[in-house]
């Protein structure tokens, strides 16, 4: 009696189960559709209206350009976008490279050794992530002021360096710790010492987590404006965030160069991420789970 | 004389004893396996020779050099780990080759040894290939490779065997017999499979929570177990280990009652009386059992494990005191039966009922 109750009601509520998941699965779409337009929208704007005309843009915003201007393009590289994308280049390379050198050496030596205060120590790394960037603004001008490092390009690697440290530390030793311990045994075993095992073990089994903990960095250092408005004064090393706001300036009169010098300057970066997202997603998720 | 000594080497962990005074003499050649539950400390005692633990007190002695305070690299020993350990990004040959480069070796001498060691081990197609694209027990096989190429004083083995499916683990067993003969190599050997222990050693060594209980050969601590967790170890399946009283002594036999079997046992040490109480070992195998009333006491079966040549009949006695019995094959028994034993003359052990040691 009770069994046939049972089964009676399975049916029924097996297709309100299939009408929720439908339901649930219409509102994800929904809100992720809403938040990539919001998201992908202004990009598109944005590239469509650097090939038209002052004129064009202004009347027609919204429509796709009459005539493609490609000359914009060329106009705006001319007008000094090259040098500021350069040193950009520079600056995020070099605070890439150097953060993930360390970083990696920090969290390997977190992961491995073991040495008094260890905790206190990453908890001290961890620690900088809380720190905003613009509460040492002005001691940190002063140190570069005194060193002869302002408008350099060190005046801006440097400080973006320990900046990205806590938390590409904090990614890449999430990585390490499911790193067999048996491997760095094995290794000293056979003679290689820590420096040897870190380069030829922990690096390539890292290259993962290095791509996306690279990428995180990489987007950051490009997109920072405060330091590069603060640490440099030359063209010469300004980077394409303060470029492109003197850019602007310079062409208030004329928009859709202005629209061409942005969408340069952010075509490296949304190229990057573009052929790494995976990386991006996974490197993320990987310093979330662990 | 000893090629490699261990001289009452003790290590903890915080408050928590791991060894607590051991001592092994290893002969050149020598394959040696350190048998125990887990916790047992043979794991820490590999790492200890390995250099990957450090040594509290004690000496640990390599052909005449103290190496407590020597580096891993410079002990001469090579570790098979129970994981194999292998770099995953590296192919095989780059994996045996790893050590070679580390030591200094020229590229014609690494290929050399590569070769050789990939011939002996069945390896050479396989020497372009990344760890991931091998099976199990080719990874193991290239594990031992690496080992191999280094020439070591002394192989330390840390449970290499017990990743692997049964079969392939037989397998194995004998390619490590045949490398050891093959190799004349001393080889040190952790494990918790006591059929590994007794097929592959010259010499074992049982532990238990940080101490040696017995060392000897294969046969020697099979046959005369020194006490009752060793005798309960080694065997399968275990040892019947039962309460027994002393009915009668005469010189080295002593004949004993567990609840109406009744045992002669040869004894070594001082006999006990008459009335005592002790504690009776007798293997399964070394039970008879049949259907029928025979002389010994009557065994209700409760389980079987038939292994096709013989069954193991898991029986209790009238008293609630369970015993294990090997029998024949051929005899048509199951649960619910009925059966009597006896035991094999001079087969039996006693130990004392309140230290366990063997009497």
């Amino acid at each position: 009696m009770a069994d046939s109750a049972l089964n009676a009601e399975r049916p029924i509520s097996t297709v309100h189960r299939q009408a929720g998941e439908v339901i649930n699965r219409v509102i994800l779409w929904a809100v992720f559709l809403t938040l990539s337009v919001i998201c992908v929208y202004p990009m598109i704007w944005l590239f469509l209206n650097a090939f038209k005309s002052t004129n064009e843009l202004f009347s027609a915003s919204w429509a796709l350009p009459e005539t493609w201007r490609w000359e914009n393009f060329t106009t705006a590289w001319g007008y000094g976008i090259s040098r500021y994308l350069l040193n950009s280049v520079i600056v995020t390379v070099a605070t890439v490279t150097t953060v993930l050198t360390l970083s990696s050496m920090a969290a390997y030596a977190l992961v491995v050794m073991s040495f008094p205060a260890k905790a206190a120590i990453y908890m001290s790394i961890l620690g900088g992530m809380i720190l905003p960037p613009e509460v040492s603004l002005f001691p940190l001008f002063k140190v570069l002021a005194a060193t002869d490092l302002y408008n350099t390009y060190f005046a801006l690697i440097l400080p973006n360096v320990a900046f990205h440290l806590p938390f590409t530390t904090f990614l890449i030793r999430s990585y390490m710790v499911g790193i067999p311990p048996d491997l760095r045994e094995a290794a000293l075993v056979e003679g290689a010492s820590e420096g040897l095992v870190w380069r030829d073990i922990y690096m390539p089994l890292c290259r993962p987590i290095l791509a996306s903990a690279g990428l995180i960095a990489a987007m950051g250092v490009w997109n920072e404006f405060i330091f590069a408005l603060t640490f440099v004064e030359s063209d010469s090393v300004k980077t394409v965030t303060i470029g492109v706001m003197s850019f602007a300036v310079a062409l208030r009169a004329d928009y859709g160069i202005m629209m061409a010098g942005l969408a340069l300057s952010i075509l490296p970066i949304l190229a990057t991420f573009l052929i790494l997202q995976r990386q991006f997603i996974g490197g993320l998720t990987q310093g979330a789970v662990k | 004389m000893s090629y490699m000594k261990i001289d009452d080497v003790r290590k903890s962990f915080g408050r928590y004893e791991a060894l607590r005074g051991v001592d092994i003499d290893i002969a050149k050649r020598e394959f040696v396996v350190l048998l125990g539950p887990s916790g047992c400390g043979k794991s820490t005692l590999l790492r200890m020779i390995a250099g990957l633990e450090s040594i509290d007190s004690g000496d640990l002695m390599i052909d005449g050099q103290r190496m407590n305070n020597v580096k891993s690299a410079n002990r001469g020993i090579s570790m098979v780990f129970q994981s194999y350990a292998l770099y995953p990004h590296k192919t095989v040959r780059q994996n045996m080759e790893f050590g070679l480069k580390v030591a200094g070796l020229k590229k014609p001498e690494r290929d050399a040894k590569i070769a050789e060691a990939a011939r002996i081990l069945q390896l050479t197609p396989l020497l372009d290939r990344l760890p991931r694209d091998l099976s199990g027990g080719q990874r193991q096989r290239v594990a031992i490779g690496r080992a191999i190429v280094r020439e070591p004083k002394v192989f330390l083995f840390d449970e290499p065997l017990s990743n692997l499916d049964a079969a392939l683990r037989m397998q194995m067993r004998v390619e490590l017999a045949r490398l050891h003969r093959e190799l004349q190599a001393t080889m040190v050997y952790v494990t918790h499979d006591q059929v590994e222990a007794m097929t592959l050693a010259d010499k074992i060594v049982v532990m238990r929570d940080g101490l040696i209980e017995q060392t000897g050969n294969p046969l020697e601590i099979y046959r005369r177990p020194v006490n009752t967790f060793v005798a309960g170890f080694i065997g399968s399946p275990t040892m019947n280990l039962l309460d027994a009283r002393v009915t009668s002594v005469s010189e080295r036999i002593v004949r004993v009652d567990a609840a109406g079997l009744i045992v002669d046992a040869e004894i070594d040490g001082e006999p006990p009386i008459v009335g005592e109480r002790v504690t009776l070992g007798i293997r399964p195998e070394h039970l008879e059992g049949q259907f029928g009333t025979g002389s010994g006491p009557s065994l209700d079966v409760i389980a079987c494990e038939r292994l096709g040549g013989v069954t193991h009949a898991f029986t209790r006695f009238s008293a609630g005191i369970d015993l294990t019995v090997q029998i024949d094959g051929e005899l048509p028994i199951s649960p619910g039966n009925t059966i009597t034993c006896t035991a094999h003359p001079g087969r039996a052990h006693l130990f004392s009922a309140e230290t366990g040691l063997r009497l």
